[in-house]
């Protein structure tokens, strides 16, 4: 698209034109790009942020839709953070006993990256580790009840919402975590992140917080 | 990484993140912080653990009988609870009839002098014939569990002098004398407290006095190492 303003005329003319840079093969969705574009900060809709007919973007968020450019760490940062129900409180709370300045504005996300990484490691995966080893000992010792096992908080209101059932959580746990891993490796290799984004992206954002989604009332 | 890649991560750890039955968080909490969340006994995983280790030891020498709770069913107390309502287990030993045991997890021990006061340590081995509201009468040994955020930390003196007083007040100091019978894990045949972390250098004799052991590296993966 080009923009023409002539200013010397009795009247302003603006002129735009069009033209087809690429045409993409698959749909390009809003959602792909959150992470990417400078002016979202309501990642939950983030479509309030194009309400004008016309606004601009710039080069490397344009390429970011172009070539699939997008800024790759922030985004990987911002999906997990947002992904990961009320341990995002959890998160915050201790990001801001080390790191406070992350949540202030200009996030260094190599560091988030990493301290993300310490988070999910103790407070998730360690955990489930924990709970895997406890299934097969108890698969051992008590086969045939073990499919009833878990745990509750109050033994008077024992529904199906607030019962923690060992067996489909280890299903789920069988199901994700050499996943998750994989997804590490990915990111990391041997402790160092890996991911080089486009330099642009790092003036862009340079003092941007962290791209998080407050649920205040998440009692989850 | 890809959009697909990406769109993945999302569920892997939307899935990861959170009780598949009850959508309810899943992991440690308090570890990081104190009172970082209000979710009441969100950090019994390890806790769980270790009673499990426990109970898988025993089960080398015992028949182990779960015993559903009244209310409950066969579901474990996530926070300190009423023993009536909660599932345990029963012990008894394969060659010697009279060598048997209640193993109960996070139940309410109350004082007997002070009824109103209970203690719930992590892991209580109770006598065989123990009631559905038991005091200290009723309780041979007791172990509590201690999750460390990094593995290197190491308990706080005022963990041990805690579980001292639980050790004290609820009067299982002879704890390393009863019949237990351990397959593999015989030192840790006493009131232990139990730790992925590290034990606090320099206390053992405190420890021997008053009859605790903290047991160190106590995971899935390392070789534990007891003091005290």
């Amino acid at each position: 698209m080009n923009l023409r303003i002539n200013t010397n005329e009795e009247y302003k003319e603006i002129s735009i034109s069009y033209e087809i840079v690429k045409l993409f093969d698959d749909e390009k969705l809003l959602d792909d790009y959150i992470y990417s574009f400078r002016r979202i900060t309501n990642y939950t809709n983030p479509i309030r942020h194009f309400n004008r007919k016309y606004s601009r973007l710039f080069d490397v968020e344009f390429d970011a839709i172009i070539e699939d450019n997008i800024y790759l760490k922030r985004t990987i940062v911002g999906t997990v953070l947002n992904a990961m129900h009320s341990h995002q409180r959890g998160f915050i709370t201790y990001i801001s006993g080390i790191e406070p300045e992350l949540l202030i504005g200009g996030a260094d996300l190599d560091k988030a990256l990493e301290i993300l990484w310490d988070y999910l490691k103790y407070a998730i995966l360690e955990p489930a580790n924990y709970l895997m080893k406890s299934a097969e000992i108890l698969k051992l010792i008590v086969p045939d009840e073990f499919v009833e096992i878990g745990f509750g908080l109050e033994p008077h209101k024992l529904y199906k919402n607030n019962t923690q059932m060992i067996q489909p959580q280890v299903q789920i746990i069988e199901d994700h975590l050499q996943e998750f891993y994989n997804y590490y490796f990915e990111i990391f290799i041997v402790g160092k992140i890996q991911i080089q984004d486009d330099f642009r992206y790092k003036n862009l954002f340079y003092n941007s917080p962290l791209p998080i989604k407050i649920k205040p009332n998440d009692k989850n | 990484m890809t959009k697909t890649e990406i769109k993945k991560l999302k569920i892997v750890v939307e899935k990861l993140t959170k009780w598949e039955s009850s959508g309810k968080a899943f992991g440690h909490f308090n570890v990081l912080v104190e009172h970082a969340t209000h979710l009441k006994g969100a950090d019994r995983l390890y806790e769980f653990f270790c009673f499990m280790k426990i109970l898988e030891n025993l089960s080398k020498n015992y028949k182990i009988i779960l015993q559903p709770g009244t209310k409950s069913g066969k579901i474990f107390p996530v926070a300190p609870g009423n023993k009536k309502y909660w599932v345990y287990f029963k012990a008894e030993h394969n060659t010697d009839p009279t060598n048997k045991y209640q193993i109960c997890y996070g139940t309410k021990i109350k004082l007997r002098k002070a009824p109103k006061t209970s203690f719930a340590p992590d892991i209580s081995i109770q006598k065989y014939d123990s009631t559905e509201d038991p005091d200290e009468t009723m309780v041979e040994l007791i172990m509590d569990a201690k999750f460390k955020f990094k593995n290197t930390d190491t308990l706080p003196i005022i963990q041990l002098n805690d579980f001292i007083q639980r050790v004290t007040a609820l009067e299982t100091i002879n704890a390393d004398s009863i019949s237990l019978q351990f397959s593999s894990l015989l030192g840790l045949k006493g009131n232990c407290l139990l730790t992925n972390g590290n034990a606090l250098n320099g206390h053992e004799t405190y420890c021997k006095i008053y009859k605790i052991k903290q047991v160190e590296k106590f995971d899935t993966e390392s070789c534990y190492n007891v003091v005290g």
